[in-house]
């Protein structure tokens, strides 16, 4: 019975951190970061490079964090001369491209952290992927792109 | 109808000129049109070349005081119009307005009546305190402005600036539609210039200093 138990257990972990090691071959993130807002900011942008390193497109569905109430996909459009934040549902990235979440285009919407976050400081955020695909991100808070 | 007069023919030859040495591109649009208003458009600033003198207005700044058009007579004022719960905009827009006032300000020759203020057009949320917290925060020399939808909508529409609720009332954190642009405003209270996103701080700068010396040929103090 133990032992079936920790078979059960090993593959369990061995599978999910192999999963975790393919997110990482497929998707490379990088200048993963939050714009430091002031102490009472309750919503954030992150900011990231996604680079799709795989031969099939990936598509970004959405994120979550345990580090702030909601996460957002989002893009800034500008809409009869004006900034609007539209959700957006899904970002397909092509074989081998870089999406670009940045200041005035697509970016996540941060809502409520769950404490003041301070430049220097780490959250995390999961990004989901179509087909299961789930890919954590650190991103530092800082003043500028890293 | 006004025609070009010798001393206008004289200054924007001066604006080319100086503009040719600040290393920029500058081209003249619908010059020959009279009927049109003429601009001189540009990737980074666009400046009328017949500035648009400001009309009364009044708004509060985040210390309760009344902001209108006399604090803007005297200096250069940057406009931005925005709100604090705008996560993406309007911060990296703070960010660099605090960086172009370091770049305009700097050194000997640095403009010293130079003022920049973020005005909100969600009063609803954003109170003086909100406001004084969320300047003091990228830069205390930027001072937050609001004011009522009404008294908003007198100087954004002078400006031609453009800002709207979502209409989703029920929500919890509604967005504030607004124009991205900053305004620049000269010390005779004019609307002289427009700048758009993304700012390349360093091309500001060099056209702002070309503009100083423009507008101090064309109204000698």
């Amino acid at each position: 019975m133990k032992l079936s138990l920790s078979i059960i257990l090993g593959l369990i972990l061995s599978f999910s951190s192999a999963q975790m090691r393919a997110s990482d071959s497929i998707i490379n993130a990088s200048h993963a970061w939050v714009q430091e807002g002031p102490p009472s900011a309750e919503v954030l942008a992150g900011y990231m490079d996604l680079q799709n390193q795989s031969s099939q497109a990936q598509t970004l569905l959405g994120a979550r964090s345990t580090d702030f109430k909601s996460v957002m996909l989002h893009q800034t459009v500008n809409k009869g001369g004006m900034a609007h934040m539209n959700h957006t549902p899904r970002i397909e990235i092509k074989p081998g491209s870089t999406l670009q979440l940045t200041s005035g285009g697509y970016h996540l919407m941060l809502m409520s952290p769950k404490k003041a976050l301070r430049q220097g400081d780490q959250v995390e955020v999961l990004l989901e992927f179509q087909g299961g695909l789930v890919l954590p991100v650190k991103l530092k808070v800082s003043k500028e792109r890293p | 109808m006004r025609l070009p007069s010798f001393k206008f023919s004289l200054i924007l030859a001066s604006v080319l000129a100086m503009t040719f040495l600040a290393g920029g591109s500058l081209f003249l649009f619908n010059l020959g049109d009279e009927s049109h208003p003429r601009l001189i458009p540009d990737q980074v600033m666009t400046v009328f070349v017949d500035p648009k003198p400001l009309r009364e207005f009044v708004l509060t700044d985040q210390n309760s005081h009344a902001f209108d058009l006399e604090r803007l007579k005297g200096k250069w004022s940057f406009l931005f119009f925005g709100y604090t719960h705008c996560p993406d905009i309007c911060p990296s827009t703070l960010a660099n307005l605090s960086k172009l006032r370091e770049q305009l300000t700097k050194g000997v020759n640095g403009s010293k009546n130079v003022q920049f203020f973020f005005i909100s057009v969600d009063p609803r949320r954003d109170t003086a305190a909100i406001l004084k917290e969320y300047t003091g925060y990228f830069d205390p020399s930027i001072i937050g402005v609001t004011g009522t939808e009404l008294e908003l909508r007198n100087l954004t529409g002078q400006l031609g600036a453009l800002f709207e609720l979502e209409s989703a009332p029920d929500k919890e954190s509604y967005q504030v539609y607004h124009t991205s642009a900053l305004f620049l405003i000269n010390p005779q209270g004019q609307y002289v210039a427009s700048l758009m996103p993304p700012f390349d701080i360093s091309t500001i700068n060099r056209r702002f200093i070309v503009l100083k010396k423009v507008n101090a040929m064309s109204s000698p103090p």
